[in-house]
């Protein structure tokens, strides 16, 4: 099993990485972590340089690779989360892709609406077997200056680029803006993240 | 000559493709929608703005009989809007293969012709450097550095290089930024300068600078 944490940029601090382990690693002591970051220092887990000049969320696209030094199993947590209880029971799958439903979304029409390219998923929690999902690196590089353009992030081009995928079980994550009581991690996707005295403001 | 005539002949082009597209859509619905925005962003103020003043600083120095590599061509813009200027050969290199079906629609009337090659433009260029007489790309903030170096140095000393960045950072699709025109001069290894300069653009999350550099 990996534990993969994507940092990429100045937003993201390694404490948050550092946290994140401790509080994973009791439910997955014989994980590997990894950090795939551009900035190492202070990271006190395993890192791996980036492989490709991308920026921001769009790194989490690269875990996907066949570059990606990685076997079997693989789980993505991202950084602006905090983990309230044991998260397993709701990572079970592998294989496909699995991600968040985005359960403050999904039941909006408006998210729904086709032109608009939206989404009702969301990568916070991602679960694949690595290698597998080769095709969805190999697609955002056959155009992907026109993805980046098209969609605000990797949620909105997993989900309207229409690959096989599949979805974690609700209680997974609870969205700190619309909260889902019981979940066992708390995300800040899109809103400001505060934690260790640091200020990651939304969209960082 | 690029005037306010061109550029209207230019904007009703656009309306026209994208009025096609739209009706293609309500009969295939593969068809995809964001192209009408992307378009009408391939013309937007700063888009047509950089341009301008492209064909102000560089067209005076392209002979017809010059051999052109635009690298990011997008939808050839630039090469419609050169065509006022000179007749010289002008290669579009992209990625992206929608550009090619819209772009050879927006370059349809024009002789001659501007042409395609969808693929990496940075291979596009190397592989025919010493045919090529002038290496052009007005998006090189998206050309990742590595590749950016590769290219230049593969540039033979003879070549004219016009290049254009930018220094904003909020755009995520831009990965090899540059501070000043001077950054950009030195990244593009010209040594005879014949043009250099900034101008302040209005970017959806504020101002920043756009930069050019002409020479060899």
């Amino acid at each position: 099993m990996n534990i993969i944490f994507v940092k990429e940029g100045p937003a993201y601090k390694a404490v948050h990485v550092n946290n994140l382990f401790k509080a994973l690693r009791p439910y997955y002591p014989d994980a590997r972590f990894i950090c795939y970051t551009d900035d190492p220092k202070g990271v006190d887990i395993e890192c791996i340089p980036l492989l490709y000049p991308l920026r921001k969320w769009w790194n989490k696209l690269v875990l996907f690779s066949k570059e990606f030094p990685a076997e079997g199993k693989c789980i993505l947590f991202d950084l602006d989360i905090k983990v309230v209880r044991d998260p397993r029971e709701y990572i079970t799958n592998f294989h496909p892709l699995h991600t968040v439903s985005a359960y403050w979304k999904r039941d909006l029409p408006k998210y729904r609406i086709p032109h608009a390219f939206n989404t009702i998923i969301n990568s916070s929690v991602l679960s694949w077997t690595n290698h597998k999902q080769t095709h969805i690196w190999e697609h955002f590089n056959t155009n992907r200056d026109y993805f980046m353009r098209k969609y605000r992030g990797i949620d909105g081009f997993i989900y309207n680029e229409k690959f096989n995928i599949r979805h974690h079980e609700d209680g997974i994550l609870s969205r700190v803006e619309s909260p889902l009581e019981g979940a066992a991690i708390e995300s800040w996707n899109n809103v400001d993240f505060n934690e260790f005295g640091i200020t990651v403001q939304k969209s960082a | 000559m690029w005037t306010s005539m061109n550029l209207e002949s230019l904007y009703r082009k656009v309306l026209d493709i994208s009025q096609q597209h739209y009706t293609d859509s309500k009969y295939d619905e593969s068809i995809d929608l964001y192209r009408i925005q992307d378009l009408y962003d391939c013309v937007n103020h700063n888009q047509i703005k950089s341009k301008e003043w492209l064909v102000a600083e560089a067209g005076y120095l392209l002979a017809d009989d010059d051999k052109m590599c635009i690298i990011g061509a997008w939808y050839g813009v630039l090469s419609h809007m050169l065509r006022a200027e000179t007749k010289c050969l002008i290669d579009n290199i992209d990625m992206d293969p929608y550009t090619k079906v819209i772009g050879e629609r927006l370059v349809a009337d024009l002789n001659p012709q501007p042409s395609w090659y969808l693929m990496d433009g940075v291979d596009r260029y190397i592989e025919n450097k010493d045919w090529y007489t002038v290496l052009c790309s007005t998006s090189c903030e998206h050309i990742p550095p590595n590749r950016f170096f590769e290219l230049m140095k593969a540039r033979p000393d003879d070549t004219l290089v016009i290049a254009q960045s930018n220094n904003n950072e909020s755009e995520l699709e831009h990965l090899n930024i540059h501070e000043s025109v001077n950054d950009l001069a030195d990244q593009c290894m010209i040594c005879d300068i014949y043009y250099s300069g900034s101008k302040e653009f209005q970017g959806i999350n504020g101002k920043y600078e756009r930069h050019m550099v002409i020479g060899k």
